[in-house]
């Protein structure tokens, strides 16, 4: 006979000193905050829960917005519907319509940043950009924090530690003066889904710096930082990219990811550097 | 009106607590036999029924088709029902669910669409008119394509369900979401072997059906029915949403090929048509669809000389449906797609190529019958090109296609279909049927229909309390739609094929005219029947092809204008110009309304990925999604020289995928053969057309 | 596990598995049936409650979360003002969402029509967009949601 059916035990930490602790005491619980990453991937009518809960949204500081001078920091469960009420002024345009193309505007509602941050399921749409912007995150366990840029949180051998929570999103407030971010594919297969971002600082006729960043469904984050060191410099309007060899450094580099990356998503990443780097062009 | 909305009820909405669950344990490969079925210890109110369990009939039956209710130990699809297990407490069962482990000897070859043995061929129909192969011999141009098509969901948001309960008296009460209660009926009452007077149906509230609910609610109606007769205890049987994706009966998916003769002017000489249609492992309604697919195949276009082969064929995929006229969709999409080749070739317009090639009268059809209503084919394809500024925008587009540039901005083009819909079943199979609807205009003023149709959406039950209302001039809120209990309602035939405009309204019209003529003559309550039988003779004869296919036969246009990121390869569509001769339109607003969503939806399906089997329980997409951009749809009804009501709600769906699929094509100056059209598959014949000139450029 | 919360502003304790779904807890537990579900994954729009004022997928949501929080369904909305805006310009646009998709579509419209300013289509098909019901004549829907606005913009003046 089937026995012993237990549900989860649901605690319900007001500190953050109080979930570490609990954290550290049961460090297979389930860190559960709006939780739409785990119940939209288990359609069964009683989703299946590890045995103990850590409910984090009583726990104010987990999510408080503030704004510095340099930055702003977002708590890891600050709704995403309360993100966009910062406004698309402070966001910056890629920002806001990163956030505002993640699922509907109800599940928004209860979806938070460190879900989509953290969640193993669904497509990490925010990840690529916030690499870009060199959003830095704060992991604390009982007795110790750290801050790590979400370039490293995504490398396996530097994510999470036993006990570490995610705790707050740094997002440094940046001066590139062109922004693109697109979010490309069938949205209700988010196994396709492509997530381009691309920024540049343009100052009197030259890239000062340029930074793109663009990933596939829930796979990693794709890069090319050599690509991006030989064009920063480079003196505008640059015609013929497609025959320039550091047009080819990215081709190659796509290439080289053929295992994550498809043909399909190939000529995607490629056109839309393509394009915005005309619209660098345009601009002069 | 809307306030009447809380009192709806769905198949969902009769589970309480306390009820007896089922869950539908389904074999996890697609094909081989049962070798072993290890289950875990259960607790007392739970069980499982397996097929030999089954009472008595242990087949489903529709028409003159059948399947097995449940596994009978060889499996012939992935998800195909093996075992019920049913309990009250649903956590329980599902992790009971879990714990059943089923062995399988799976040396088996999957049967396939792609590539068939005669082994597979469930029905074949071949059609010769003419001498189609010395036609092709003086052809000016022969065209050769194949086009494919792809199983396509219902995604309908209420689930497939039935409930079962006992009565004192020892009889049974199902309520089902279907299509065809007595078909329910009869089917509980086999399984059970108890009278059919014995069963009674009754049919919840349902959204649009695209007649999804044919025939797979008798089977779950079954199961409901077998576990309450076994435990005495009301159960229910509610699809989960991935289950009804992947493996309710869907639209069947199809391989197509053209090949056409053509002379100097571009006037067709000769066809031949192939046509492979996947049935899935049990073709329940294969007679029906190899009728409609050969009747559509060659479209409206004239022809002396022709060859049609259909075949429908078994595989290793869960049985196919209806679903939106049960064939007509796929080969208008071929069709009309290959249209589009054939006017290319030819050097001509798409639309002047059509008016060259349309039919006059349906004699003069590719499969002619003795039809003598003139068709205003002609008149419909100005009408949309007309809207839409097709001449133009087709020259304009086609121009700037050939300028394929990243950077010149999103490409535009247009498509241009025609089609005509079926109303009513086309083979033999209901000729002995006849369908009754009654009407009764009590005391108090207010009037009751009785029938088993179901409607088809909310629209058609509030015209049905229009028109009777019309009639009798009395408020359309005093007129009520009788459940459809089988006990109190009489046979109204299965609700599909818009039937119920075709046959359903025009019987209620009948009973109400008929009370009015006696309204004041006769005391109230004053109660009027009136049945419909399909002419038994001059009906359609699938063997010679020929007489009457249809009661009614509506017939629509339709021009897709679309956008494409060339980068992206996102797609929008910029507009669709819509125009139809569908006889006496009952209800001018209700008949936008019905083709305006019918429009949206199929936009939606050309474009959206299927489901793919096998190890994707999750992640596939649950619902369809909707365009977040709202493109302009006009809409004309020409006026008609039919003076019944045909139907309208498939002409949407054989239309829209063509002339769309078109537009897309025209735009990247691609051709795409295959439906949905997806961004992936706009890749590939970029890929394609790339190969073939950087070949072209070597040699 | 027992939770206390408010639903359609009257307090209410239950004892229930603490993961099970808001969407049932509402249907089964409290009978409330208008509101329907159909994906459980947040898809669909079929479940939309509001959960301190915010519409919500009460199928994305274990009942574990809703301690001490207030949940209004439509049940408990249909006799406000604020529904009889949506509804009477429904009404009069002649937009008839089908019962299914009809308590997640005026749970919607009402926060969209909550804001300052008149909806314009584009955001109206957004809505739509997040509802995988295609019932209904989206010409009729974008007027609906427009003469509501209107509706409670004008209530909103009379009651000044």
């Amino acid at each position: 006979m089937i026995k012993n059916i237990r549900s989860p035990l649901v605690y319900y930490p007001k500190t953050i000193n109080e979930l570490l602790s609990l954290y550290k005491s049961m460090p297979d619980s389930l860190l559960y905050a709006g939780g739409t990453g785990i119940l939209s991937t288990r359609n069964t009518k009683y989703p299946e829960l590890p045995p103990n809960i850590l409910f984090l949204r009583r726990i104010d500081e987990l999510s408080a917005i503030r704004r510095s001078e340099g930055y702003l920091e977002i708590g890891a469960c600050a709704r995403l519907n309360r993100i966009l009420g910062i406004g698309e002024h402070v966001l910056k345009p890629a920002l806001y319509a990163a956030i505002k193309n993640i699922a509907t505007k109800e599940v928004r509602n209860i979806a938070t940043l460190g879900g989509n941050i953290c969640s193993p399921y669904r497509s990490k749409t925010l990840m690529p950009l916030l690499a870009l912007l060199d959003a830095r995150i704060e992991l604390r366990k009982q007795g110790g924090s750290r801050w790590l840029n979400v370039r490293k949180f995504i490398d396996p051998d530097e994510g999470f530690q036993e006990g570490e929570v995610l705790t707050r999103v740094r997002i440094p407030f940046n001066n590139y003066n062109h922004q693109s971010f697109i979010v490309t594919g069938d949205r209700a297969d988010y196994r396709s889904a492509l997530t381009f971002a691309c920024f540049a600082s343009v100052q009197k006729e030259n890239i000062a710096s340029i930074k793109f960043a663009a990933g596939v469904g829930n796979k990693g984050i794709f890069r090319a930082r050599e690509f991006e060191e030989a064009l920063a410099g480079r003196k505008l309007p640059l015609y013929g990219i497609t025959e320039d060899p550091v047009f080819t450094r990215l081709t190659t580099a796509l290439k080289n990811q053929e295992e994550e990356i498809s043909s399909f998503h190939r000529r995607q990443i490629e056109g839309l550097f393509l394009t915005f780097m005309h619209s660098l062009n345009d601009m002069l | 009106m809307l306030e009447t909305h809380k009192n709806n009820r769905f198949i969902c909405d009769y589970y309480s607590l306390g009820m007896t669950v089922i869950r539908i344990i389904r074999a996890e490969v697609p094909g081989g036999t049962i070798t072993n079925i290890s289950l875990p210890e259960l607790p007392p109110d739970a069980g499982v029924i397996g097929y030999d369990d089954i009472p008595a009939e242990k087949n489903l039956s529709v028409f003159n088709r059948t399947m097995p209710l449940l596994c009978d130990g060889k499996i012939r699809y992935e998800g195909e029902p093996i075992l019920l297990l049913y309990g009250q407490n649903e956590q329980e069962i599902d992790i009971i669910a879990s714990c059943i482990k089923i062995d399988y000897e799976t040396d088996y070859t999957i049967s396939a669409l792609e590539s068939y043995t005669d082994e597979q061929i469930d029905r074949e129909l071949n059609f010769t008119r003419g001498k189609p192969e010395r036609n092709f011999e003086r052809s000016h141009k022969i065209v050769e394509e194949e086009y494919s098509t792809s199983e396509q969901n219902h995604y309908d948001l209420e689930p497939q369900g039935a409930a079962a309960f006992i009565k004192d008296d020892k009889s049974i009460a199902i309520t089902a979401a279907t299509q065809w209660p007595f078909n329910v009926r009869d089917n509980v009452s086999a399984c059970l072997d108890i009278q059919q007077k014995k069963v009674t149906v009754d049919v919840p509230a349902m959204g649009k059906t695209h007649s999804g609910k044919l025939w797979y609610a008798g089977l779950l109606a079954c199961y409901a029915a077998i576990v309450t007769w076994k435990t005495g205890k009301p159960s229910i049987c509610l699809i989960p949403k991935t289950d009804s994706i992947l493996y309710t009966p869907g639209r069947a998916a199809s391989i197509i090929r053209h090949k056409t003769g053509l002379d100097e002017n571009g006037k067709i000489l000769c066809r031949s048509i192939d046509i492979s249609i996947d049935s899935g492992a049990y073709p329940m309604l294969s007679e029906e669809v190899i009728n409609r697919i050969c009747f559509s195949a060659a479209g409206v276009y004239s022809t002396s000389a022709l060859k049609i082969t259909a075949r429908s064929l078994k595989t290793n995929n869960p049985p196919s449906g209806a679903f939106n006229g049960m064939g007509f969709h796929q080969s208008f999409f071929a069709g009309e797609s290959h249209a589009n080749s054939l006017a290319k070739a030819a050097g001509l317009c798409p639309l002047e190529w059509r008016k060259l090639n349309t039919a006059r009268k349906q004699i003069n059809l590719p499969i002619g019958w003795e039809g003598k209503k003139p068709m205003q084919l002609d008149k419909l394809l100005e009408t949309v090109a007309e809207m839409s500024d097709f001449r133009r925008k087709h020259a304009a587009y086609g121009l700037s296609a050939k300028m394929q540039n990243y950077f010149s901005g999103k490409k535009r083009g247009i498509g241009i279909s025609v089609c005509c819909q079926g109303n009513g079943f086309m083979g033999k199979v209901e000729e002995n049927e006849k369908y009754t609807v009654s009407a009764r205009l009590d005391t108090d003023g207010s009037l009751s229909l009785f029938t088993s149709a179901v409607p088809e959406n909310f629209q058609t039950s509030s015209l049905w309390c229009e028109i009777a209302g019309g009639i009798l001039e009395i408020d359309p809120t005093d007129v009520r739609i009788e459940t459809t209990d089988t006990s109190l309602v009489p046979d109204s035939g299965p609700s599909l094929f818009s039937r119920n405009i075709t046959i359903i309204t025009q019987l209620i019209e009948k009973c109400c005219n008929a009370i009015k003529k006696s309204r004041f003559r006769l005391p109230l309550p004053i109660e009027v029947k009136r049945s419909f039988r399909l002419p038994r003779t001059n009906g359609w004869d699938p063997e010679s092809f020929s007489g009457n296919p249809f009661p009614i036969v509506s017939w629509g246009a339709s021009v897709v204008e679309t956008e494409t990121d060339p980068i992206t390869l996102d797609t929008s569509v910029r507009g669709v110009w819509f125009a139809a001769d569908c006889g006496k339109i009952m209800n001018p607003y209700l008949a936008r309304a019905e083709v305006e969503s019918e429009i949206f939806r199929s936009v939606i399906s050309s474009t959206m990925k299927p489901p793919v089997l096998k190890n994707t329980r999750t992640g596939i997409p649950l619902t369809p999604i909707q365009p977040e951009t709202l493109f302009p749809i006009r809409i004309e009804f020409l006026d008609s020289r039919e003076t019944k009501p045909g139907g309208l709600g498939e002409l949407p769906d054989s239309l829209i995928p063509a002339a769309l699929s078109e537009a897309l094509s025209m735009g990247l100056d691609i051709k795409l053969r295959n439906l949905p059209s997806t961004s992936e598959s706009l890749f590939q014949q970029i890929e394609h057309r790339t190969r073939i000139e950087e070949q072209e450029l070597e040699d | 596990m027992k939770i206390d919360f408010s639903l359609n502003g009257k307090k209410v304790s239950i004892d229930t598995l603490p993961e099970k779904r808001l969407i049932d807890v509402i249907r089964e537990d409290f009978g409330l049936m208008t509101t329907k579900n159909a994906c459980y994954s947040g898809e669909c729009g079929s479940c939309i409650v509001q959960l301190e004022g915010q519409p919500v997928p009460a199928c994305q949501i274990p009942v574990f979360t809703v301690r001490a929080k207030r949940i209004i369904t439509i049940e408990g909305f249909m006799g406000t003002e604020k529904y009889l805006d949506i509804i009477n310009a429904f009404n009069d646009m002649k937009c008839i969402p089908c019962p299914f998709c009809f308590t997640g579509k005026i749970m919607a419209v009402d926060s969209l029509i909550d804001n300052q300013r008149s909806p314009d289509t584009s955001e109206i098909m957004s809505l739509l967009s997040d509802h995988s019901c295609s019932c209904t004549s989206v010409t009729s829907f974008i007027n609906g949601v427009k003469v509501a606005y209107q509706n409670r913009e004008f209530r909103g003046e009379m009651l000044k």
